[in-house]
């Protein structure tokens, strides 16, 4: 089979918004926190803990909108746990997130085995997936509506959180104090912003997004919880962040290019090239993306300065 | 007591209170999932203690997260964030192995040679976060995590496609030989010579980092980065140097764990030593002297969770909450800071007395 046969075809491209979902909330999710100046890599663990509450909340309630609320709840509580530290105990950021990102990937682990006794996968719970939907009128367009219709409500949902961490960014009070907090801190303080509370808000944002990437994970995406089954999307939404300028439309931009080298991982494995040079695209994508765009930022800067 | 004294008195007291908090999270967390909670508390604590064997598996699990560890304390000393080490722990085991098994040589030097490339090649993985950092600015936290999967999946392949041993019946290398591997050295439990290089190693990078012109030029970075430029440091160079001597130890405990520990390469993902290492550096906060008693900690712990996963119902990964509670605390700048605050003002306030007098 030809790599140009598997890509261009509207599975592929139906593939590429299955797998850009919870990339792109988790990574909506991580440029709130850095515009609020938070380096924010406990992403993984909220996920991971979101995918895992959102099992355990459907199995026993047979409610998908309880699974998804508990889903965000426990990435929430996680989220307010990483603020608390940082924040109010004035612990390192980086070891705070590596520490909840341990206790998601064991806790989850531990929280599975002791609930059905399993510490591999949760299919023993009967748990609900978030129903797709079928949209009107798009969907009988040719080529288009096979890729754009169909999807998960969640996969919708992420889209519409682009236009609403846009509009709260950019354009409401909350977002112009979050991305004061981030640019000059001191500043923001001298003109009666409380640093703390603001970033306290942020984090809030940043739980429920990957609360909600979590539970696409594993109400969507799959219809279980397996262990680590975050596999890296946490630190690669924190990548499509930074590379995307955390500015919300590059944010989905570049959550999409890693989509697209997600799908490329998963479909391209019948080709004769290495599975693991496939599966290494995503990471290697990223690698390279952070270099172009330093290359890049580096070139207009120093135009900048030939202008003065 | 001078006010010194009592920073440094609180910094353990905050430690030990961090542990204590978190076992008291973990006695409740027993209390709540386990049928026999007392046994099993019991079980947690003592167990690592009750055979040799027991305490031989907290020595040998503590040796490879010293490596990194030291290795870390060398690394984040300049301030810089490289999470590389599970990747550079992970290609030195794999680099090691090939030479374990691929070549002849004489007994004292195959290990060596396995030691020295396995080292060499974590170096230059560290390197390549360092780089982009001085070249582009690209972050580091980013671009060594990304690095940290490359590394395993392009492992993975050179495993499959020219170490596999066909007859060993799962995805393991050929067996090494004889020659390369470090013996044990003490009978009744798996120590191996490991023990020895991790003893090299820590009193290496005490000195290297609190007793030489690099060590104190890469602290002063870490400390105040602009004062070090000012005062005419390399600051490119030192970062580089420090990136590569922390890569270089963590892909020597690589190599030492596989030549110690196994007899084939079988790593299906990095073991989770990078990581560790962290913890343990900061626990330890970052004073490579500490490093070994906070590895042999930490190792306890597990080994505590790995008794009770085995004779009880709960299981070993509570572990990761103990872990994570006490990593929190002890980094945890305000976490006892009104206590620590009245004993420094006692002090001052005793000191003002004496000199009233």
């Amino acid at each position: 089979m030809n790599v140009w046969d598997i890509i261009f075809t509207t599975e592929f491209g139906y593939m590429i918004f299955r797998v850009t979902t919870p990339i792109l909330f988790t990574a909506l999710g991580a440029m709130i926190s850095r515009r609020a100046g938070i380096m924010n890599i406990s992403l993984e663990g909220l996920m991971l803990v979101g995918a895992l509450f959102g099992v355990i909340g459907s199995a026993y309630s047979q409610s998908v909108v309880a699974g998804v609320l508990s889903a965000v709840a426990a990435s929430l509580v996680m989220s307010l746990l990483f603020a608390y530290f940082v924040l109010k105990l004035k612990s390192d950021l980086i070891l705070t997130g590596i520490a909840l990102n341990l206790m998601a990937s064991g806790g989850t682990v531990f929280l599975l085995s002791v609930l059905c006794g399993d510490k591999g996968v949760s299919t023993s719970m009967n748990s609900l997936v978030v129903p797709a939907v079928e949209l009107p009128l798009i969907r009988h367009i040719p080529v288009l509506g096979p890729i754009l219709s169909g999807h998960n409500l969640l996969t919708y949902a992420a889209l519409l959180c682009v236009a609403l961490v846009y509009l709260l960014i950019n354009k409401s009070p909350l977002g112009l104090r979050i991305r004061s907090v981030g640019e000059n801190p001191s500043a923001a303080e001298s003109v009666g912003i409380s640093v703390v509370k603001t970033r306290f808000t942020a984090l809030v944002f940043t739980g429920i997004l990957s609360g909600l990437g979590g539970a696409y994970m594993s109400m969507g995406y799959v219809s279980w919880f397996a262990r680590d089954m975050a596999a890296g999307r946490g630190y690669m939404a924190l990548a499509a962040q930074n590379l995307g300028n955390a500015t919300p439309i590059g944010t989905f931009l570049s959550s999409f290019l890693f989509g697209i080298a997600d799908a490329m991982s998963s479909s391209l494995q019948v080709l004769s090239v290495p599975a693991e040079f496939i599966q290494m695209l995503p990471y290697v994508t990223t690698i390279i993306g952070l270099i172009l765009f330093a290359v890049n930022r580096k070139r207009k800067s120093a135009k900048a300065r030939m202008k003065l | 007591m001078s006010v010194k004294q009592i920073e440094k008195l609180m910094d353990i007291a905050k430690t030990v209170a961090a542990v204590l908090l978190s076992f008291a999270a973990t006695i409740v967390l027993i209390f709540l999932v386990s049928s026999t909670p007392l046994e099993t508390i019991k079980d947690f604590f003592l167990g690592p203690f009750a055979t040799v064997r027991r305490m031989g598996n907290i020595i040998e699990m503590a040796i490879p997260i010293v490596f990194t560890s030291c290795g870390i304390c060398i690394m984040y000393a300049t301030g810089h964030v490289n999470m590389g080490s599970s990747g550079c722990f992970y290609i030195g085991g794999l680099v090691a192995s090939a030479v374990a098994f691929r070549f002849q040589m004489a007994a004292g030097f195959h290990p060596a040679a396995a030691l020295l490339l396995g080292g060499l090649v974590g170096a230059f993985v560290a390197a390549i976060p360092a780089i982009f950092r001085i070249r582009w600015e690209i972050n580091e936290v980013v671009s060594s995590l990304m690095l940290n999967y490359i590394v395993v999946f392009f492992g993975t392949w050179l495993l499959r496609a020219f170490m596999l041993d066909p007859t060993a019946g799962f995805n393991a290398s050929e067996a090494y030989r004889d020659t390369a591997m470090l013996p044990a050295i003490i009978s009744g439990t798996r120590i191996h010579a490991g023990l020895l290089i991790a003893a090299v190693v820590v009193v290496f990078s005490w000195l290297f980092l609190k007793k030489t012109k690099w060590g104190y030029q890469i602290r002063m970075m870490g400390n105040n980065s602009s004062f070090a430029v000012y005062s005419g440091i390399g600051v490119t160079g030192i970062l580089l140097a420090s990136q590569l001597i922390g890569g270089f130890l963590a892909g020597l405990g690589g190599a030492t764990e596989c030549l110690g520990m196994y007899t084939r390469f079988e790593w299906a993902a990095a073991p989770s030593t990078g990581f560790d290492g962290i913890m343990v550096a900061a626990i330890s906060r970052r004073n490579p002297a500490m490093v070994p008693v906070a590895a042999l900690f930490l190792a306890y712990v597990r080994v505590g969770a790995d008794v009770i996963s085995r004779t009880s119902d709960v299981p070993a990964e509570i572990v990761s909450i103990i872990q994570a509670l006490i990593i929190m605390l002890v980094g945890a700048q305000m976490f006892l800071n009104r206590f620590r605050h009245r004993q420094i003002v006692k002090a001052s306030e005793r000191q003002l007395a004496k000199e009233g007098n």
